[in-house]
Formats: C-alpha cells, structure tokens, sequence
C-alpha cells in the first residue's frame, strides 16, 4: 500500500486522508528520521487507526514512531466518547509500561570507581529476566488491592513515601479499577511478578547529568550536572499481556460477530460505551496500577542496594523520585476540539503524556515549569529529560515521543551484532551492563535504535516539550 | 518475529505451526512423553483459531510452566479445535530460553490454502 506523505512544515508530514480514513495522518519527524519511517510499514499502520469509528483531530504518531502490531509504536489517537472506540492493540501488550527517573545527592565524581561492583550489586538485588519471579507472592485478595490501588498499595506497605505518589503520573493509581472482570489467568500470572524487571527492553540504568538546558526548570525538577540519576523502565508484566490478550480475543469475537471490518484484525475493538468496552478500560485500570506498583517497588530496592553497597545514610544518598510516566495507556481526558472542550478516549501507545506548564492536572511542584517527560535513549548513548510545552496542547492531544524507537527488528539486531560482544564494546566506552537474557544484550545493542538526540530535538522544535537536561549511562542492568 | 508454516493438510498445519513456536522459544525443544492435556477451542475462523491455539500453548508455559513436546489435533473445523498436548515442567536450568515470545498477536495473521496444501503466517511479540 502506498502512503502519500505531505511535509507541512521541518517537523510535520501529513498523510492526506483518502478511502476509508476519517482523518488525517500526522508524523512528527524530521528530514532524516522520516526516511526510516518510509521503509517500514508504520505509515499504513497510522493511516489504519484513522480508519476507526469516532478518531478526531488526526491519527498522530511521534517522532520515534516505528513498525508495532495494529496501531505503530509512537502512536497517539483520541476517540470521541459517543462514537469511537477503545483497542487493547492501541495501548498494547505491556499496559503502563513507563519509566521512572530517580535522582541522588551522588555525584558521578565520588562513584565511578564503584559502578562496576554497583551494577552486579542491583542485579543480584533486582529480579531480572524471562518470566521472572520476585519475593513478594500475593494472595488473591491482595493483588486485587494491588490493582485498585496501585502505587498507593506498595506505599502503604512500605515500598516508598508519600511525598512518591506526588510525583507520579495520575499519583500511580487510575480510577475505575474492577478486578472483577479478570480472567483467572491474569491473576494466576501477577501472583509472583510484581518487583520484578522483566525482559526485552527493560532496564535499570545508572546515570549522570552530562549537560543542562534549561537550568530554571532543571533546579525545579531537582536536577544538576554531574548528578547521578537512576532510571527504571518496566511495566505491568505477565499481569498486563495477560489481560490485554483475552480482551484482543474477546474484541476480535466481538468485531466479527458485528462483521466490522478492520485493515488489520490487531485493531480488533469495542465501542467505548460497551459493556465490552468499560470492561476492557476496567481491567487494563487493574494493569495500570500493577505497573505502578512494580516500579514504586524496583525503586525501593534500588535504594537499599545503595544504600548497603555505597555505605551512605539516606540522607547522603538524597534519593527521591522526580517523576514516574506511562508509555502505553488509555486515557479519558479532556482536550479542546474546534473550541470545544470534549472528553476523549486518549490512546497512547509508545508515547508519553507532556503537560505544559500551568495544566490544571499538574501536581503544585511542577505547576509552573511543566510535567517531567522522561525520554530513554539506546543503552550506549544517552536520555533526556524534558517538560511539557503549550505547543502538545493544540499538536499532539498532549503527548511527546517515549524513546528513540527501534529501526532493527529484534532478529535484524541480532543477526548484525553475530560475532560482537556488545557488553564489551559498551565497556569501552564506560558503560558496565549486565543481562540475564542469552540474546538480549544483541537484540538491544546501540545501532538497532534511532538517533535519541534528532527524536528529541523534533520534539523540542516542534513545541511538544522542552529539553531540560541530557543524561548519559554508567551502568546498566537488563532481563 | 514471524512465522511462516506449510503443511500439506490443516491438521498438520495447526501440529506444525505449535512445535515451530516451541522451536522459536527454546534452544533445545524438549520432546518424548509427559502428561497430556486436552484443549478444547471455538474462534471465528482458521485464522483466529491458530492465533487462540498457538495463545493456548504459550499460556500453558507461561502461566502454568509447561513446555508442549508434543501435539496432536484430534478435531478440527473453520471453529473449532479440539487437541491433545502432551506437556513437561519448565526447568529453567535445563531448557535454555532462545527467545522470549510474549504474545501471539493478530497482526498480518493469515491461514490460506492453495493447490499445494495449508500456509499460515504468525507474527509474535517478544
């Protein structure tokens, strides 16, 4: 299928909405990330969700959009409340991944000498890897907490404070939450995973402040050179594929009993207002709140691992959480349509919320510069830290990239790094990782990511979110 | 990752498609006997029935630790799937993970026929 791109300006290209699309298609991008984006299939895929019942405004995808099943990773698409749709392929299998930047009162000076002994201590401590397994086990009855709860459930268990759930996202509890509606399935597969990494593209990553581009906003967020900075990107684990793979069923039953037709059965979905629908936004709730309580966990653990490996009291380590962000949800929020405020279904797959500076859901610490957006990059290279601008407000249902958004596939990755040891190659250049999967370190390795700095940098000049500070990685762990 | 399955009748095409996953995710896929288990499955059509199928031999490892050796398709209709698995219990130090499949997904998921027999094509998230 050809896909007819218009560039609107240095950062937008418009897909023209043709045949069945009820809307454009918008790309955030530039001159040379568009060109990978053309050699995959991730354009039809945005020009697909703009064929479903009830999108506004455009399909949009952000710059580190790339190639995912049904809807593209670095998709965002709003669906009116009475009209549209929700998809569990449009929010993904991991529900709420997301990632949580964590900074400290070390400075890179006094540890870089003790990365090395500090990564293997936070992956003995951090259970990693496929299908991996933590030491708390839940019975039933508390991990229905767990799911209504959310990161709320782990602060009150002691995994964290208070002042945490001040800065994450939605205060890492979303509402309407029934574990009702799980299959037993889903809660057999949470029992034992929650503190757990996990696989893939998942990481804990040790970090320093190499640079500050906006110091007012950085001093707000409690960030400054040199500092080191600790960043976690997981999800909702097997609890939340679980539940996104018997609604997918569900949905796809559901589309061809009311013979809907879809470009792609991944795109399979129910109303919003349907019985089918509410229970699908309920359990991915469940999943959300999963996911939140796991990286409020991994955060514990990472401190008291500091806290024993570096002998510093906690106040000398100064750790505290700057913000905790999803990647993967739907969300209902209200955004303004032709001048009208309205409440949409906002479907971010591989993108992260970016509020600008004064946004009524801001926590107060953050009302006047911004919501952090917290952007990872490949393990080798380096992540940002950005805040939300006006610019997402009009541009992108406010939303921003979440990653530099891969341009090898897996088996491309790993097929190409045949005969490297890449934990070697990282060590040269500083970076001690640790992984427990046999492929992982290949399937991750730097070249099969784009370039963060040019995702990042259309974000910036597109007004989606500014750039705050730029970090680069000491240490990394992975599943 | 994808697959890509053939096989001259759609019986085989469902048995054929089960052990080549199985070859996806473990270096050495175990085989021989084991306990068995009967699946039981209803879908909209073949295609969705392989996608349920193939989503029913990866819940067994991943909810329920139990690696397939061996499958057999006892019934079989454009709806409806009725086989025997024969399963063993996952010892992660014993059956090396070559690849973490997360998820069968519907994406590009297609089972077709021509003059020369069955094809299926399967997509994964890993």
């Amino acid at each position: 299928m050809e896909i007819k791109l218009e560039q609107i300006d240095e950062c937008r290209w418009l897909i023209p909405k043709t045949g069945a699309m009820k809307v454009p298609g918008l790309i955030y991008s530039n001159e040379k990330l568009i060109k990978s984006v053309r050699s995959d299939q991730s354009l039809v895929q945005v020009a697909n969700v703009a064929t479903l019942s009830g999108i506004v405004g455009h399909s949009l995808a952000m710059p580190d959009i790339h190639w995912g099943y049904g809807f593209p990773i670095g998709g965002v698409a709003a669906f009116d409340p009475d009209e549209g749709i929700v998809s569990p392929g449009g929010v993904g299998y991991d529900i709420n991944c997301g990632c949580r930047l964590i900074i400290t009162l070390l400075k890179e000076d006094d540890l870089r000498s003790r990365i090395k002994n500090l990564v293997s201590a936070l992956f003995r401590d951090i259970p990693t890897g496929v299908g991996s397994t933590g030491a708390i086990r839940l019975t039933k009855n508390e991990e229905m907490k767990v799911a209504v709860e959310g990161a709320s459930w782990a602060v009150k268990k002691g995994f964290g404070t208070m002042d945490d759930l001040d800065r994450t996202e939605d205060r890492g509890t979303m509402e309407g939450a029934d574990p009702s509606v799980l299959s037993d399935r889903a809660i057999k597969r949470g029992n034992d995973q929650l503190g757990t990494l996990g696989s893939g593209n998942h990481f804990l990553e040790i970090q320093a402040v190499e640079h500050i581009y906006e110091p007012e906003t950085a001093s707000a967020f409690g960030l400054f050179k040199g500092q080191i900075t600790i960043l976690i990107h997981s999800g909702s684990r097997g609890f939340g594929h679980q539940i996104c793979d018997d609604f997918l069923k569900e949905m796809s039953s559901f589309t061809a009993r009311h013979s809907i037709s879809l470009p792609d059965r991944q795109l399979a979905c129910a109303p919003i207002k349907s019985p089918l629908g509410k229970r699908y936004l309920s359990a991915m709730a469940c999943a959300a709140n999963y996911a939140w309580a796991n990286r409020q966990i991994l955060m514990h653990w990472t401190g008291e691992t500091l806290l024993r490996e570096l002998a510093v009291s906690p106040r000398d380590l100064g750790m505290r959480l700057l913000y905790d962000v999803c990647h993967n949800i739907a969300k209902q929020e209200t955004h303004a349509i032709k001048g009208r405020a309205l409440k949409l279904c906002v479907h971010r797959k591989g993108a992260t919320r970016a509020l600008p500076p004064g946004h009524p859901l801001l926590p107060s610490i953050y009302k006047r510069v911004g919501q952090p957006v917290l952007i990872p990059g490949d393990m080798g290279t380096r992540s940002y830290v950005l805040a939300g601008a006006e610019g997402a407000v009009t541009g992108s249902f406010c939303s921003a990239c979440h990653g530099a958004g891969r341009v090898l596939s897996r088996s491309q990755a790993t097929r190409l790094a045949k005969g490297r040891a890449i934990n070697r190659e990282l060590e040269d250049k500083g970076i001690y990782v640790q992984s427990r999967g046999r492929s992982t370190l290949k399937e991750e390795m730097p070249e099969a990511y784009k370039d963060v700095s040019q995702v990042v940098q259309v974000v910036h000049d597109a007004g989606l979110a500014r750039k705050v500070a730029l970090l680069k990685p000491l240490g990394v762990i992975k599943g | 990752m994808g697959m890509l399955v053939s096989s001259s009748d759609l019986q085989g095409l469902y048995e054929k498609a089960a052990a080549a996953m199985m070859d996806i995710i473990f270096e050495k896929p175990p085989s021989g006997n084991g306990r068995k288990i009967n699946v039981s499955l209803e879908g909209s059509d073949l295609t969705d029935l392989l996608i349920r199928w193939l989503g029913e031999i990866l819940y067994l490892f991943q909810g329920e630790r139990l690696i397939a050796t061996g499958v057999k398709v006892d019934k079989l209709s454009s709806t409806m799937l009725q086989a025997t698995v024969t399963v063993v219990a996952f010892d992660p130090f014993i059956h090396e993970i070559r690849h973490e499949i997360k998820a069968v997904t519907y994406h590009q998921s297609l089972v077709s026929s021509d003059v020369e027999g069955w094809q299926a094509r399967v997509i994964f998230d890993l």
